[in-house]
């Protein structure tokens, strides 16, 4: 009952005309970078978070404008899945294999509008799911004093590195990088400066909004221009009869919300986003096919149940990501750092503290996922083809366009031409670590908790007065601990153990 | 060139840098048992043990680039440094201009497209910022004028 009254407040939040008007704006553009192969949230994301503060945005509304991005962005992607066969950001790999099938098939209307749907339908049993679990977890969170902080921020890293690289060692590597370039600037608890070369413009420490460009955005651009073949001619399918009839739906409704489910219990994991959600609600419902319903079995050929499963899985997956992030301050995308990092920035520290000091921040943030998620779906039916559109623009015309959105950005901050220097050379040094398979998301990770980590580390280590033991003295940090060492040593075991056609099947 | 045990050196190299610069950091009054020195170099260790297990591990050959792909990257690179450098004292109007003209031709515009989004985009996106979103940006050498 509490819950509903919080949730009313953020109703009240959510629906403030300017609120209502960045959900909208995030959406549409969400939507386009989501289209755009190459650009996803992140780049986007990223681009804003120097934006939010030129435009002189409370909290509650850069996290609104910065949440319905990332959502939307979920539904863009589909759409060059489904039509042109390249998935518009990662977590859309998935879409294609069936929805484009579907689309040769003349089907790419049907395609287009019951994705949409059960995107929405995964989205919004994620967004209930966040209202039912949210406050339990943060009262549950309040427990957690600097030693199990210290736990769970390694609890996270060791996720991000098991389960979303496939080689973990570069995955640590990042977040170590991650950690190192938060050290630099003049330490608070001493007074020391660290790493800064006597450069004054390191003493505060590297901008976040500069090491996000530079990260996201400028690397990026040299990954496009890698990929660049002179001008094909993007080749789209006809779209066919527009809307998806009943029978569709009730065909496809299992599938969604074993989707959905699926998608929600990945989103909560720190590291495991829509891609390894999508997956694995993808390959059960393929086998759940080839098992119950080897007559309909079209997988593989353009099977409605896979879109439809795959589309509510990655979406719900993108919602549940907000739990961790809002109850325990750890965020399980590099979406999600990025919004963590902006709340940094406005002096607001991410933790179990934040429902309670923060209520109309988190519950506008959460009643406007309800909303974007309708204003998401009322722009995708209809106006699908405008979104198309998107994908005939030449790249000489976004990219320069790219570069000064990022340098405009990065400027406004510290008017400082030091700071546009060093968005390009890490821009170039995140290319080449890129290239190398090196992940963003947990050096983003490392960057935007490692503060965090090293006060709760010494402040854990002051009350002991220097005694190591003291970080694993409670079972919260126990469990952590034996959790962490499990999620990086559990694959490993497995892939040697296992079978090589098991380990196909995973896949 | 590019591979894990390039990665694992440079890993290394960082973290001797980290070391290096990073030992001397002792507050000249302690308050707690634990100093500014000690997370640095634990992050410093991470990155280290990263960087011998990639140096022996080897292999994990980057996806060779073509010869012109690798120019075009070069230029790309060249050219966002140079605008970096030119952004304050030329002014945000005429580098915003030779960058996305020379940018737009790099993924393939002809000369007369890259120069009229180049003109599009620089005076359009210092008009929006400049005078509508108050974002001050240098004048440059065309102070006076815009």
């Amino acid at each position: 009952m509490e819950t509903l009254g919080f949730l009313m407040s953020g109703f009240s939040v959510a629906a403030m005309p300017m609120n209502l008007l960045l959900a909208a704006i995030g959406a549409v553009v969400g939507t386009m970078v989501g289209v755009l192969p190459g650009l996803g949230p992140v780049n986007a994301v990223a681009m804003l978070v120097p934006v939010v503060f030129a435009l002189g945005l409370p909290p509650e509304s850069s996290m609104i404008l910065m949440a319905s991005i990332y959502i939307g962005s979920e539904y863009g992607g589909r759409i060059s899945a489904i039509l042109i066969n390249v998935p518009g950001e990662a977590s859309a790999v998935m879409t294609a294999l069936e929805g484009y099938p579907l689309s040769r098939q003349g089907m790419a209307g049907v395609a287009l509008s019951l994705s949409a749907w059960t995107s929405f339908l995964g989205s919004v049993l994620a967004t209930v799911g966040i209202v039912l679990a949210a406050p339990v977890l943060s009262k549950w969170a309040l427990a957690f004093g600097p030693v199990e902080y210290v736990a769970l921020m390694v609890f996270a890293f060791a996720c991000l590195t098991g389960l979303l690289a496939d080689q973990p060692v570069k995955a640590l590597l990042a977040a170590g990088i991650g950690l190192a370039l938060a050290t630099i600037g003049i330490d608070a608890n001493s007074g020391v400066m660290r790493y800064t070369f006597d450069m004054p413009n390191l003493i505060d420490g590297l901008a976040f909004s500069t090491l996000v460009i530079g990260l996201f955005a400028i690397s990026e651009l040299l990954i496009l221009l890698q990929n660049h073949h002179d001008e094909e001619e993007v080749k789209m399918e006809r779209m066919g009869r527009s809307l998806f009839n009943l029978s569709e739906m009730r065909f496809t409704l299992p599938a969604a919300l074993r989707g959905s489910a699926i998608g929600f219990f990945i989103g909560l994991l720190p590291g495991a986003g829509g891609t390894v959600g999508s997956a694995l609600a993808y390959s059960t419902e393929r086998k759940m096919a080839a098992r119950r319903d080897p007559a309909q079995n079209r997988f593989g050929n353009g099977d409605l149940r896979g879109l439809a499963t795959v589309e509510a899985a990655n979406n719900s997956a993108s919602n549940s990501n907000f739990i961790p992030m809002l109850t325990l301050g750890i965020p399980s995308s590099g979406t999600t750092a990025i919004m963590l990092g902006v709340l940094t920035l406005y002096n607001i520290t991410p933790g179990p503290m934040l429902f309670s000091s923060q209520p109309d921040l988190v519950w506008g943030l959460i009643a406007s996922l309800f909303i974007g998620n309708v204003m998401l779906l009322a722009m995708n039916i209809p106006l699908v083809g405008v979104f198309a559109r998107m994908l005939t623009v030449p790249a000489w015309v976004l990219v320069p366009f790219i570069v000064v959105v990022s340098a405009v950005g990065v400027y406004s901050g510290k008017s400082a031409g030091f700071d546009l220097i060093l968005m390009v050379a890490v821009g170039c040094i995140a290319y080449w670590l890129r290239r190398l398979h090196v992940p963003m998301a947990p050096l983003i990770l490392g960057f935007v908790l490692g503060d965090i980590l090293e006060t709760n580390l010494r402040r854990s280590l002051s009350l002991s007065a220097g005694d190591v033991e003291v970080l694993w003295s409670s079972w919260i940090a126990i469990v952590l601990w034996a959790a962490a060492g499990a999620i990086l040593l559990v694959p490993r075991l497995l892939r040697r153990l296992l079978p090589p056609e098991a380990q196909l099947a995973e896949d | 060139m590019s591979n894990n045990r390039t990665l694992g050196a440079m890993a290394l190299l960082m973290a001797a840098v980290l070391v290096v610069f990073g030992w001397g950091l002792v507050a000249p009054f302690a308050y707690e048992p634990v100093g500014p020195r000690a997370f640095p170099m634990i992050t410093a260790a991470l990155i280290g043990i990263c960087g011998i297990i990639l140096l022996i591990q080897g292999g994990g050959e980057a996806e060779p680039v073509g010869s012109r792909t690798l120019l075009g990257l070069l230029m790309m690179a060249a050219t966002l440094f140079v605008y970096a450098l030119v952004f304050e004292p030329l002014g945000y109007v005429p580098s915003t201009l030779a960058m996305s003209a020379v940018v737009a031709r790099l993924f393939g515009a002809t000369w007369t497209q890259a120069g009229i989004s180049g003109l599009i985009l620089s005076v359009g996106s210092y008009l929006l910022f400049d005078h509508g979103l108050d974002v001050v940006l240098p004048a440059g050498i065309l102070r006076g004028l815009i």
